[in-house]
């Protein structure tokens, strides 16, 4: 983990070093990262939201009334969709999708010394591979769970709507957004920028530590996801632990 | 870093590196304004010990400084502000395969701090030298192997250094002659080659074969 960060700070390092116009380059890669990661990724984001909106929705509007807490059910769903399932599991496909594929284009070029070529004509090698990168995915993280949340919530919503008669929209998205705080969507928003930036620091790590040889790549490509797909865990506990009113478990 | 240390100096330095051979104690000293050709037969080193002078890989014994500085126990951002004064060709670090050869020469222009008009007039100057302004639009691998060759010395020329480190380079004619007005005017090149044969205005000529200096 200590790798990771030292990487990222020499990234960061590295770009605050360069002149003017280099950043305007850095900026086009980074919208260039934002589309494979984010707007490519949306049609399988959308699936997965979809899919658990109406699996969950459905689920607690039959379970709660039951136990007479059909009122809880807009927290309940902001809780578990927003604040939960929306950032891990958009984490779970980026890091499978655009952490693999950077850990595999990264170790690519370490293995062919294209990066070598790089650093041999003076070009910062992290500022222009690791840097763009990192922001690209953190800001497709953030982005996707925004959209992960609004398919979820209203996939479930109009399934429920149309599956039950006592239940409307509009109800239904008022109770929502009655349940819902700025705390949430900011706790949400860090827990997706923190995990976007461990994954393509995680598997920029791993890429670049790739040898010369080209059977490294799958090698560094599997330790890459695992290992982010690990850090997304644990973000997600941390920030959860860190978050939640921990002694409202014990009341 | 002292202004009147060689630009590059290699005291006894010896290299190993699995895939590129191995080369030891090797003296060398490049100044500026000359050009130090170092030649030998396949195997005889010349591809690690082109890695070495830029501190790819490190040596074994011995030391080597560029432009004053010793690169042992240099750091990546240390490394990278005294390969910032030089260019390297060579095969075993080609052109970046995700973007096409125009693209190429522009990154270390405009990482330089060049802007973006001037980095476009002198890429567009540098590819008509080296007959590759049809293939500035394609990516390297599409290139044939020779247009490949000539992609990767045009984005070591394309750049203002003050050290080129060229492994195996045969220059067009028109960019042959830039290369040696670079030289005249105070930058210096390490040249390793396997024929000493093409390059007769080398300042001094190193036979890695048997070890001897002569020029």
């Amino acid at each position: 983990m200590l790798s990771t960060v030292a990487l990222l700070v020499a990234a960061v390092r590295g770009v605050l070093r360069l002149p003017p116009a280099a950043r305007t380059v850095l900026r086009r890669m980074t919208f260039r990262q934002i589309l494979f990661t984010g707007v490519e990724a949306v049609p399988i984001v959308a699936l997965i939201a979809a899919t658990v909106g109406i699996l969950v929705i459905l689920q607690s509007a039959s379970a709660l009334p039951d136990f007479g807490q059909a009122e809880f059910m807009g927290r309940l769903l902001v809780l578990l969709i927003g604040k939960e399932l929306g950032p891990i599991l958009v984490a779970f496909v980026v890091a499978s999708r655009s952490g693999a594929a950077i850990a595999a284009e990264l170790s690519t070029k370490k293995t062919r010394g294209e990066i070598d070529g790089l650093e041999g004509v003076g070009v910062d090698s992290l500022a222009v591979l690791v840097f763009p990168r990192v922001v690209g995915v953190a800001v497709a993280v953030a982005s996707l769970t925004v959209i992960f949340n609004a398919v979820a919530f209203f996939a479930g919503f109009s399934f429920a709507a149309l599956s039950r008669a006592s239940l409307t929209m509009v109800g239904l998205w008022t109770t929502l957004f009655h349940a819902m705080e700025l705390a949430d969507i900011g706790v949400a928003m860090s827990k997706s920028v923190f995990m976007g930036t461990a994954i393509a620091g995680i598997c920029a790590k791993h890429g670049l530590a790739a040898g010369r040889s080209s059977t490294e790549v799958p090698i560094a490509t599997l330790r890459a996801v695992v290992s982010a797909i690990v850090a997304c865990v644990l973000i997600e506990i941390v920030v959860t632990a860190l978050t939640v009113d921990l002694g409202a478990l014990t009341r | 870093m002292s202004s009147n240390a060689p630009f590059l100096k290699l005291e006894a330095a010896s290299f190993h590196e699995v895939g590129f051979g191995s080369i030891a104690e090797v003296d060398l000293e490049v100044n500026a304004g000359e050009l130090v050709v170092v030649h030998g037969p396949q195997g005889a080193g010349k591809a690690v010990l082109v890695r070495g002078c830029l501190g790819f890989v490190a040596a074994k014994s011995g030391s080597v400084s560029l432009f004053g500085t010793p690169l042992r126990g240099l750091v990546h951002e240390e490394l990278l502000t005294v390969r910032r004064r030089c260019a390297l060709s060579s095969a075993s670090a080609p052109l970046l395969s995700n973007q096409n050869v125009r693209e190429n020469l522009l990154l270390p222009l405009i990482m330089r701090g060049v802007s973006e008009k001037a980095a476009d007039a002198r890429v567009d100057e540098v590819l008509a030298l080296f007959q590759l302004t049809a293939a500035a639009w394609v990516r390297p691998e599409d290139l044939l192997p020779g247009d490949r060759d000539l992609a990767r010395l045009a984005r070591a020329l394309v750049v203002p250094a003050d050290l080129y480190i060229l492994d195996d380079p045969s220059f067009p004619l028109a960019a042959r002659k830039e290369f040696f007005d670079k030289i005249h005017g105070g930058a210096a090149a390490l040249v390793v080659v396997r024929y000493p044969q093409y390059f007769p205005e080398a300042t001094r000529a190193i036979d890695l074969g048997d070890r001897s200096t002569s020029g």
